[in-house]
């Protein structure tokens, strides 16, 4: 298995970028989504040089770095670059994977690849020839997911790192622990036990490392060691109907928004595409005046029709603040299937409780002391996690 | 389903219902389950009908769920999902 991982670090502020490619080399921040507490999300090199990090406040962040730019984050463009660098990317193989755990990286799997783009050190430098270079993409190719994404950690921009084979394990040995994908407290947890370099991970036990963080650390001793069967995973291509709205005038009120809405699902329920068919997601897409954008993705608990998709859309936009004025709309219905037949009650039908159960419960209960028997209530029944909808409870008279 | 019976349920008296059991699967070489071993009986997917992502509780517990629902090839449709934060996979009634 040879993978090549294909990496944009602070992938929403590279992207930002495109827009105004005159701040590259700029101290720049990414602030808050519209509407959003007024916090760090992101900072380039030039700024975390003056002390600038994620999550501290945009006010601590202008005091440490005055001249620094900051913009706003862009997620309609961030997801359209996104796409375009998957699409891109799919030109040379089939099988490539959007790391949704780290934004910006991609995988890429090179087997078979070698007549078409060469031995993989080739191959990666051209899977970077066709990114744009404002996004200073770098890649890493080695012999699995995690090692490929660390040798891209330590790559220049417009550079490939490449891990052999056979020298994995001495290969990340120098990388921080930091890269192992672990919750944070984890990873605090080992840097406070000294153990800070993939190498310190890798030169203990499995079973000290089992014994010391459970699976996580069989994992992160693993990894640390090369060994990740994990194989990419190419992202389902859903079928997208897609319909656009330009509004009469900038939309400030949920109301004003709610009819857009349903002015595009019902041109787009109009579709031949969509004849006879439900749909599973829905993606409300605004461009916000002044140049800002905001998104909004439901999925419903069960595939459903238009009344059914404005409902949801309806519900996710009650509790939501419109981030500013927005000049147009978008809306994809994602994944459409063919209408399932749904079994509804019939007609007159009523749940009760049959005489004969009640005697045989209560007749159970004198015998045993419970009945022993339990029924069936609603718990969350509009939850999607399919435990929660419903739990049994004792039968009891 | 029947109405709820009014009276008062403690938490110890409350049963879960439709937990997901956890499979082995086999990944096909396109990354995607081509069959699954369910209590010791060995079962092959002839299609994958439906895939969808959940994606919930990133404020409390992080859950993250891609749900895939596939007719295996005695006919019999079954949903699988994988856990994409530990790796597992899942069988469930959705």
């Amino acid at each position: 298995m040879t993978i090549a991982c294909i990496a944009v670090p602070h992938f929403a502020l590279r992207v930002a970028l495109l827009d105004r490619p005159e701040l590259d080399g700029a101290p720049l921040i990414l602030g808050p989504h519209p509407g959003g507490r007024p916090l760090v999300q992101d900072a380039t090199p030039e700024a975390a040089a003056r002390g600038v990090r994620a999550g501290i406040t945009l006010r601590e962040a202008a005091a440490l770095c005055p001249d620094a730019t900051i913009l706003t984050p862009h997620p309609v463009r961030e997801a359209a670059v996104a796409t375009r660098i998957t699409d891109d990317l799919a030109t040379f193989s089939p099988l490539v994977e959007e790391d949704a755990h780290h934004p910006g990286h991609w995988h890429v799997d090179l087997r078979g690849s070698e007549r078409l783009l060469g031995p993989p050190r080739l191959a990666a430098e051209r899977l970077l020839e066709g990114m744009p270079p404002l996004l200073r993409p770098r890649a890493g190719v080695a012999p699995g997911k995690f090692p490929a994404r660390a040798a891209a950690s330590g790559a220049r921009p417009g550079t490939v790192v490449f891990i052999d084979g056979a020298d994995v394990a001495a290969a990340l040995a120098p990388a921080p622990v930091s890269l192992l994908p672990l919750p944070p407290e984890t990873i605090r947890r080992m840097e406070r036990l000294g153990l800070r370099t993939l190498g310190e991970i890798a030169a203990l036990s499995a079973a000290a490392a089992q014994a010391r963080f459970g699976p996580e650390g069989k994992l992160a001793r693993d990894l640390a060691l090369g060994v990740d069967p994990d194989p990419v995973r190419p992202m389902p291509m859903p079928e997208v109907i897609s319909e656009r709205l330009t509004l009469p005038a900038p939309a400030t009120s949920r109301e004003a928004l709610m009819a857009g809405v349903q002015r595009l699902a019902l041109a787009a329920f109009e579709r031949p595409a969509l004849r006879d068919r439900f749909i599973r997601q829905a993606r409300l897409l605004a461009l916000l005046e002044g140049g800002g954008s905001w998104e909004v993705l439901t999925t419903l608990r069960e595939p459903g029709g238009c009344e059914r998709v404005i409902r949801a859309l309806g519900y996710r936009l009650d509790g939501a603040t419109l981030p500013g004025p927005i000049e147009r709309l978008g809306l994809d219905l994602i994944a459409p299937i063919d209408i399932a037949g749904r079994q509804e009650l019939l007609p007159g039908f009523r749940a009760r409780k049959p005489r004969e159960l009640v005697e045989a419960a209560r007749q159970l209960k004198q015998r045993f002391g419970a009945t022993g028997l339990y029924r069936v209530v609603e718990v969350e029944p509009w939850s999607r996690i399919p435990e929660r909808r419903q739990a049994l409870i004792a039968y009891d008279l | 389903m029947v109405s709820h019976p009014g009276a008062e349920a403690g938490a110890d008296r409350l049963r879960p219902l439709n937990e997901p059991r956890p499979v082995a699967v086999r990944l096909g070489r396109n990354g995607l389950p081509s069959g699954f071993e369910d209590r010791g009986r060995r079962q092959e997917i002839a299609s994958i009908e439906e895939r969808w992502v959940i994606e919930e509780e990133w404020w409390r517990e992080p859950l993250r769920r891609e749900y895939l629902t596939v007719m295996t090839t005695t006919g019999s449709v079954r949903t699988l999902y994988s856990d994409t934060i530990t790796g597992r996979w899942f069988l469930q009634n959705y």
